[in-house]
């Protein structure tokens, strides 16, 4: 039987690196996904997952368990995001449809059916580089609430403890950015 | 029993808690029936469900695409560092109080007492007692008086003396 984030955690802060490695491996996609969300790419992002883990286990003595370890780690890995976005105002991002590694395209979402259609793969590519434009558009804040609601799926209490604001901001910030995102993507959808 | 009707106006700011099934059980009814019978509100929730699928559908694969098969390599060497400073920070913690006193006490004695150009005293006195010495010269200065002997076993040394000629211990 798998062990709990608490078990995981209290073993970790005793020093054992297994049980830190396994939360490692249950919690890396979805930071990358808000760092990715945030920052626009790929490399930055796989810092910020480093860095936040890094921080994370620097940091687990403070780590009571009265919220959820992965709003926990979100919150770590929000704050390192908005940092480097301070720290790096120069801030040069490459677009996402476009695979910066070795111009290969990026995979689809899971479970669709690969697209033969040339039609089909441009239209994708497209609607991506608009959503794409559209997030990056967003002040951090926003974008942040959007990634934590919409692909991370985090019920508005849990924004509120990551990004240590009240729920009705969180509410409030949701909404300005939906509105945002349907007007840049108008067409799009 | 009776029907709550709700209107456009309050309908519109509940449709992204509706969307996120964050009302309550009532509201949400509430909010359900008047999507039914308004086309406006029915079609903005349309509008969020296809942001929300487009936005979690190309989210997902784009973290996906994040190269990850480092990290560990990466992160391991990191928490070594990091398991030595905890267990010096733990180290502290437990040293008693008393002790962390004493070591800022010295400290602040040996970098705040005044410090004087004091001469070499123990090789004056030393030499001072040695009886084979011979007197070579006196040297007068601002700072007191200073003289010149030779000495068989220690050579040439240069001693401080007291207004008087004799040694300072």
């Amino acid at each position: 039987m798998a062990s709990s984030d608490w078990e995981l955690v209290q073993r970790s802060q005793a020093g054992d690196h297994e049980a830190f490695r396994e939360l490692v491996e249950r919690y890396q996609r979805k930071i990358a996904a808000l760092a990715l969300g945030m920052l626009r790419n790929r490399e930055d992002a796989s810092d910020i997952v480093q860095e936040t883990f890094a921080k994370a286990y620097t940091n687990l003595d403070r780590f009571k368990g009265d919220s959820a370890l992965y709003t926990w780690l979100y919150r770590i890995a929000f704050n390192l995001c908005v940092d480097h976005q301070r720290r790096d105002s120069r801030h040069t991002t490459v677009p996402l449809e476009v695979d910066e590694r070795g111009g290969s395209p990026l995979p689809l979402p899971e479970g669709e059916p690969p697209r033969d259609d040339p039609f089909e793969r441009t239209r994708d590519s497209e609607i991506r580089r608009q959503l794409d434009e559209a997030i990056r558009s967003l002040t951090p804040e926003h974008r942040a609430v959007i990634l934590l609601r919409e692909i991370e799926g985090l019920s508005y209490e849990e924004i509120s403890h990551v990004l240590q604001v009240p729920k009705g901001t969180v509410m409030s910030r949701l909404h300005y950015a939906r509105r945002q995102l349907q007007t840049l993507l108008r067409g799009a959808l | 029993m009776s029907e709550r009707v709700m209107r456009c106006e309050d309908a519109a700011p509940l449709l992204d808690g509706f969307v996120d099934a964050e009302l309550e059980g009532a509201t949400l009814i509430d909010v359900a029936r008047h999507a039914a019978a308004c086309t406006s509100c029915d079609a903005t929730l349309q509008e969020l469900i296809a942001l929300h699928e487009t936005l979690g559908g190309h989210g997902r694969a784009d973290a996906d695409s994040v190269d990850l098969s480092g990290l560990w390599r990466s992160l391991e060497p990191q928490l070594v560092q990091a398991d030595a400073r905890r267990a010096w920070r733990r180290r502290l913690r437990t040293t008693p109080v008393w002790a962390s006193a004493l070591a800022i006490a010295a400290s602040a004695l040996f970098f705040l007492s005044p410090r004087t150009a004091a001469p070499p005293q123990s090789v004056a006195t030393q030499v001072a007692r040695r009886p084979n010495q011979a007197f070579i010269e006196r040297i007068d200065s601002e700072g007191g008086r200073f003289e010149l002997r030779r000495d068989r076993k220690n050579g040439t040394m240069l001693i401080m003396v007291s207004a008087t000629g004799d040694d300072l211990p």
